[in-house]
């Protein structure tokens, strides 16, 4: 499994590590065949990226999340029963996340 | 639905430049905050800081993660839960959001202490003062005197994990008897939705601080943060 975000070069655009391995198995272990990606608008132009190496490496689908993602605490809940995983970029575990929820663990 | 968070880690160097050190050296105790992209290199900065002679003050604030890492949110005193006072905040990372909520939070100390930013992408130091968040913070007053005029308040909640804040209505009416509160709830807070309720005199947020900062200072309406409200209850 290559991590094509990883190898490249030093340069500004890839300095971020979006630990493309650790993603790709938590879509696996977690048996998802729908995921959600969601990017601080800083991130956003990587969303290609990021999308192509987990369907080379799964059979799951991916769907990019079209609009604001500020931190831990947003969240789509209306999706709740439409996607099997999300994944959130750039932020870390929101401590008020509603039980029932794994947050990250 | 499962959840996962994935970091981001910065894999360049957090190496604090001599410049940002030397500046450093006139103030004891540093508050050093960042955020998760760079948190797990932190340790390099805070033994840089003690061989330059300061004390590192940090903590875990109270929705955080991990010691060290601030969030937008944490803006108001006792958010961030620090073990002693600090002389000078110390902010390492990009941007403005987060060292801008260190800046709101020290609003309510007696000191306004300065907010030094070290940016690990580009090496360079920028220092935050009061008057760079002075445009917000009197928006905010000439609000709070609104609201207190005002006899229609609109209070807008959003369904985000974390801030489903309905309660905050009956908060609200019991501190104010004397006005009328219409909840509105949306999932994401469109701050332009605003202007087809002219009805509406004030409007008050109950999600995301930050709405209540910078966001109202950028709109004709008159927009105040439930907790700055409530304060102005008990006054």
């Amino acid at each position: 499994m290559k991590d094509s975000l990883d190898n490249k070069d030093m340069k500004y655009e890839n300095m971020y590590d979006f630990e493309i391995d650790k993603v790709i198995e938590a879509v696996k272990s977690n048996n998802a065949k729908s995921v959600l990606l969601q990017f601080p608008d800083g991130l956003k132009h990587r969303g290609k990226e990021v999308v192509d190496a987990i369907e080379e490496n799964t059979d799951c689908e991916c769907i990019i999340w079209l609009g604001n993602c500020f931190g831990g605490c947003d969240i789509p809940i209306t999706l709740n029963h439409q996607i099997d995983l999300v994944i959130q970029f750039g932020h870390n575990k929101f401590i008020k996340n509603p039980a029932g929820w794994d947050g990250g663990k | 639905m499962k959840l996962i968070f994935i970091d981001v880690h910065y894999k360049g160097e957090v190496k604090l430049t001599k410049e940002c050190l030397d500046y450093l050296k006139k103030f004891k105790n540093v508050g050093l905050f960042t955020t998760t992209q760079f948190n797990y290199k932190i340790n390099q900065v805070v033994e840089q800081l003690e061989k330059n002679g300061n004390i590192v003050v940090s903590s875990q604030p109270e929705r955080t993660n991990a010691k060290f890492q601030v969030l937008g949110c944490d803006m108001y005193h006792g958010n961030l839960k620090l073990p002693k006072k600090v002389d000078v905040f110390l902010y390492v990372g990009d941007g403005r959001f987060h060292p801008n909520a260190l800046l709101f939070h020290e609003e309510d100390s007696k000191t306004f202490h300065q907010v030094v930013l070290f940016n690990p992408t580009n090496n360079k130091t920028d220092v935050l003062t009061e008057k760079d968040v002075k445009k917000v913070i009197d928006r905010r007053t000439a609000n709070m005197k609104k609201f207190l005029t005002a006899d229609y308040i609109g209070v807008v909640v959003t369904t985000k994990p974390g801030q489903e804040h309905l309660h905050y209505v009956e908060k609200l009416k019991k501190a104010f008897p004397e006005k009328k509160f219409y909840p509105f709830i949306a999932d994401q807070i469109n701050i332009s939705e605003f202007s087809n309720f002219k009805w509406i005199q004030s409007w008050i947020n109950t999600a995301c601080p930050r709405i209540g900062m910078e966001d109202a200072a950028e709109i004709d309406e008159s927009l105040l943060n439930v907790v700055e409200a409530l304060r102005l209850a008990k006054r």
